[in-house]
């Protein structure tokens, strides 16, 4: 029976689950959680009560907090996401991560009747936490530790039946790799580690199944507020609003590649009872909403379309960004043909593995990304293997090209890996060589620890202590890191100026926030959609045109907070990131204005209290607050650093000195320049209420949000 | 008359079947799941379309069905086949019944298409498409979107329908477009650091910029 509590939103309980003792405890939800909101918050208020920040991240000692929030599970679209926070074991200052899981699971979680589960202790052997309901056992997981996370998910799944939705870990995670992640059994994943996390502590899976449901204050509102939400607001994935084929009804088709890649003569090729003509794709059309986004095409161009299956995505959600295919020239191969992913792991990740002048195409031009990206990304996810938005491929294919591994590896064990498999193109030689990492068999493992501690390993993040001369960090061309901590740019700069940069630079990993992307790329055009809605948001000069910067101004510093808070609030919810907030709509009878009010509205629908986006914005800068403020004790702790403006927050040269023959501020570039940088630093940490020479939290500005414990510790290290 | 039976290359044309070549698998006692809205639809009287009161309705008519279908009809072409359809459409313009048809002119042809259907910009694609002048329909597009969004456009934007041009057709017009100067003499190229080539016009794009915007437009993480 599930344990609903007659609370509408949350479900009003958390679970903890204890595998050293085995036992299984729960608590209210609220009060005690609700000033954060769900999901990232609950995760940041147990870290920050429960786990001293010197605790070793893969150890007995940690805690993985799964959690979901009060609009998930809710029928609201696109809230299917799961968040898992936990201490990173791989970038510098060892803080405060999150991962983000699609799929099913987060209905499950929450129908089962949890908004959050805490994970501590380490079981003896390996086990598997069964959550049916309120029933909830710790099962032997001996025979399936060892193998892939499909069979896992697979044996699991027909183990507790097949209503149960699994997520579990890999090799990867099991062997302690650091680039670990869990895959759902509908196939999405959640990084950051959390494979080794969850490894440490024997935990090879969870299995779900919720019977309940979400109680919702009012439910014609809620239903009225859906209908609206993909009838007039919704476009493609990312929410971009403009169709990149020419659609009758359209007012403009994209020109830059965006994620609204359906329409007239674009098929499913391989659905199962014959091709799928995706169409014209009205705004204003709930029941093609989910043909839009086909980003298949997005990732691998038209030639994809003869492979793909369906859209599939995460639950409660109409855009569906998850292609699935069926390649069969894997089978010549004797590989699997049915697969799926998306993004980096399923592209410009598995690709990377390869030198360039290896890859060939296998039926049709261009095909080689379709074979070797998907194969790699079932690989990569039977493995449990992270790609930290392809930080690893990047540092692969530089070792590579460079000859670093002829001069890195022991001979023997240079000579033992089967290098023809690359330079044939083979597929197959992705299952040896990721097979490699997520083993932690060689000296090649290495990358799998992350860029932050590979680079200190081989000495590639100081150029006099390596004989190429680099520093992995600054190099111009290839290199994506966004701070010198072991992380890459997640859409920054190059699509959102210095507001993208800015919060590029708050989290311990990719920060994955998208509101930037989202209305850069959507496809509008800048002069009459992007300005003038955003303007009416934000004011004047809030954003600049693709590729044509201004100097920082007051208003992007409020659109780059914005975002900011945006992304604690989505993950505390859950809202898709990549579609929230609302900036932009499809309709041109809107003038393809959107609504930022949305949020607000199914809060208050949802739990019947009456929420503004000032009291969604208030808890989001709670939380804010709270990841800075765990980020300046992690550093303090394990860098001795009291400083995050001068180490976490500082940004490598390449992103001043690319385009070398184009000044800042000028069309024709995205580079920063460095005066205009620590003035937008200052002007943001200002915004924040953060010391300005620091860019930690003051006293007051902890006090504020009830975080005066905080403020205590962080005196107590001499920090403020 | 041709007018009302005929049909376009892409709309439906009802083929007689004999059910004896049908494969078991479509044989009506084989359908095992009968499609819940045919069977609604079977119980439901047949919708009444008003017949035309006369030829210039029946004309507007023939309009409206290809302008839902996303089609302009081309009034050269229709008189070519049906030598009456200058007289009807002039019938037409006069008809208060006909008051939601609309035509739009090009260099070439007349176009007639039913109100609040298209966007500007698809019958403006779409007159481009069926005057067939390929080098006109990819200077004025990449004009267009050079002022209007500002960007760049990828040659592959003209693969796209309704143009559906081909590689060949592409290159071909692409290199007169290059090789013309003159009038055409603002319509440039540029590459994207993946090879893939791109036009602007210098009226409103500098090199330097367009080069940034087609690696811009090509972005995929
Ligand atoms: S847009 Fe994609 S990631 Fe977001 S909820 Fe939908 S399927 Fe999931």
């Amino acid at each position: 029976m599930s344990v609903q509590n007659g609370i509408n939103g949350w479900a009003g309980t958390v679970l903890r689950v204890n595998l050293t003792t085995g036992s299984v405890t729960r608590e209210d939800t609220l009060p005690k959680y609700k000033p954060y909101i769900g999901g990232m918050g609950i995760g940041y208020k147990v870290i920050w009560d429960e786990v001293p920040l010197d605790t070793e991240p893969f150890s007995e000692e940690a805690k993985v907090v799964f959690s979901v929030g009060p609009l998930t599970g809710s029928g609201v679209p696109c809230s299917g996401r799961t968040t898992i926070t936990l201490l990173s074991n791989w970038s510098r200052g060892k803080s405060i991560v999150d991962a983000h899981m699609g799929g099913h699971i987060a209905h499950s979680i929450k129908y089962a009747g949890y908004d959050a589960i805490i994970i501590e202790g380490k079981a003896s052997k390996p086990v598997y936490l069964k959550i049916e309901d309120d029933k909830v056992s710790l099962e032997d997981a001996s025979h399936v530790w060892g193998t892939g996370t499909f069979n896992t998910n697979k044996v699991l799944s027909a183990e507790c039946g097949a209503e149960f939705d699994v997520a579990s870990i890999g090799p990867a995670g099991e062997n302690l790799v650091s680039m670990s992640c869990m895959i759902t059994s509908f196939g999405n994943s959640g990084g950051a580690g959390v494979g080794g996390a969850l490894g440490a502590k024997n935990l090879k899976a969870i299995a779900i199944r919720g019977t309940g449901a979400v109680k919702i204050a009012d439910p014609v509102e809620h239903k009225n507020l859906c209908d609206y939400m993909i009838r007039d607001l919704v476009g493609g994935n990312n929410n971009h609003n403009v169709p990149s084929r020419p659609q009758s009804w359209a007012e403009y088709t994209s020109t830059v590649k965006n994620r609204w890649q359906g329409g007239p003569g674009v098929m499913w090729g391989a659905a199962p009872d014959g091709a799928i003509d995706t169409g014209e794709q009205p705004s204003g059309q709930i029941a093609v909403a989910a043909y839009r986004a086909t980003k298949g095409v997005f990732d691998y161009g038209d030639v994809v379309q003869q492979y793909i299956v369906k859209s599939g995505g995460c639950a409660s959600c109409p855009v569906r960004c998850y292609s699935e295919y069926n390649v069969d020239i894997l089978a010549e191969y004797d590989l699997p043909t049915l697969v799926s992913n998306t993004c980096v792991p399923a592209g410009s990740g598995p690709t990377s593995f390869y030198l360039k002048d290896a890859m060939h195409d296998f039926k049709d031009e261009g095909d080689s990304k379709i074979v070797l990206g998907l194969h790699g990304a079932y690989v990569m996810d039977d493995l449990g293997l992270w790609e930290n938005y392809n930080n690893l491929g990047r540092e692969f294919a530089w070792c590579l090209k460079n000859g670093v591994f002829e001069k890195m590896l022991p001979k023997e064990e240079f000579d033992s890996i089967p290098w023809h498999l690359m330079e044939e193109g083979d597929p197959r030689w992705l299952d040896d060589i990721m097979g490699r990492i997520a083993r932690k068999e060689g000296e090649i493992s290495r990358i799998g620890e992350g860029s932050y501690f590979f680079y200190k390993a081989w000495g590639l993040d100081d150029a006099s202590k390596n004989e190429w001369g680099v520093n992995m960090y600054d190099m111009i061309g290839g290199n994506n890191n966004v701070t010198y901590n072991g992380y890459p740019k997640h859409h920054s700069s190059e699509d959102g100026w210095q507001s993208g940069l800015l919060y590029n630079v708050m989290y311990n990993r990719d920060c994955m926030v998208h509101v930037l992307t989202n209305f850069v790329r959507s496809g509008s055009p800048f002069n009459e959609v992007i300005k003038p809605v955003l303007e009416s948001y934000f004011g004047e000069g809030c954003v600049d045109a693709p590729k044509a910067y201004t100097p920082i101004n007051e208003n992007k510093v409020k659109l780059a907070k914005w975002c900011f808070l945006q992304k604690q609030w989505q993950d505390s919810a859950t809202l898709c990131d990549w579609m929230y907030p609302m900036t932009l709509s499809s309709s041109p009878a809107r003038k393809y204005v959107g609504d930022i009010d949305l949020d607000a509205k199914y809060m208050t629908a949802v739990t019947g209290e009456e929420w503004t986006m000032d009291d969604i914005l208030f808890s989001a800068e709670r939380i804010s607050n709270m990841l800075r403020g765990i980020t300046a004790i992690s550093f303090k702790i394990h860098e001795n650093m009291d400083n995050l403006r001068k180490t976490h927050d500082a940004v490598p040269a390449w992103v001043f000195d690319k385009d070398p023959d184009v000044p800042a501020f000028s069309e024709g570039t995205d580079k920063m320049d460095r005066e205009d940088w620590e003035k937008s630093l200052t002007m943001f940490y200002e915004a924040m209420g953060w010391n300005v020479d620091t860019g930690i939290p003051t006293r007051e500005t902890l006090e504020k949000f009830d975080l005066g414990d905080m403020a205590d510790k962080l005196e107590e290290l001499g920090l403020i | 008359m041709a007018l009302l039976g005929r049909r376009k290359p892409g709309f439906t044309t009802t083929e007689a079947v004999d059910p004896r070549t049908l494969s078991d698998a479509v044989n009506e006692d084989n359908i095992v799941t009968p499609c819940p809205a045919a069977e609604q639809a079977a119980g439901q009287p047949p919708v009444e379309e008003p017949l035309p009161a006369n030829m210039a309705q029946a004309l507007a008519q023939f309009v409206r069905n290809h302008s839902r279908g996303g089609y302009l009809v081309s009034l050269a072409q229709l008189s070519r086949e049906d030598p009456n359809v200058p007289t009807l459409y002039e019938q037409m313009t006069s008809d208060p019944a006909c008051g939601d048809i609309r035509s739009y002119k090009t260099a070439k042809d007349t176009y007639l298409y039913e109100e609040g259907i298209m966007s500007e910009l698809y019958l403006m694609l779409n007159a481009l498409a069926l005057d067939g002048d390929d080098v006109n329909t990819i200077v004025t597009l990449v004009r267009y979107n050079s002022k209007v969004f500002p960007t760049v456009t990828p040659l592959d934007y003209f693969f796209r329908t309704p143009f559906s041009m081909t590689q060949e057709q592409v290159d071909a017009a692409v290199e007169t477009i290059l090789a013309t100067g003159g009038e055409l003499a603002d319509i440039a190229e540029t590459q994207a650091p993946s090879g893939n080539r791109y036009l602007y016009s210098t009226d409103h794009l500098t090199p330097v910029y367009a080069k940034s915007l087609a690696e811009f437009a090509e972005a995929n993480d």
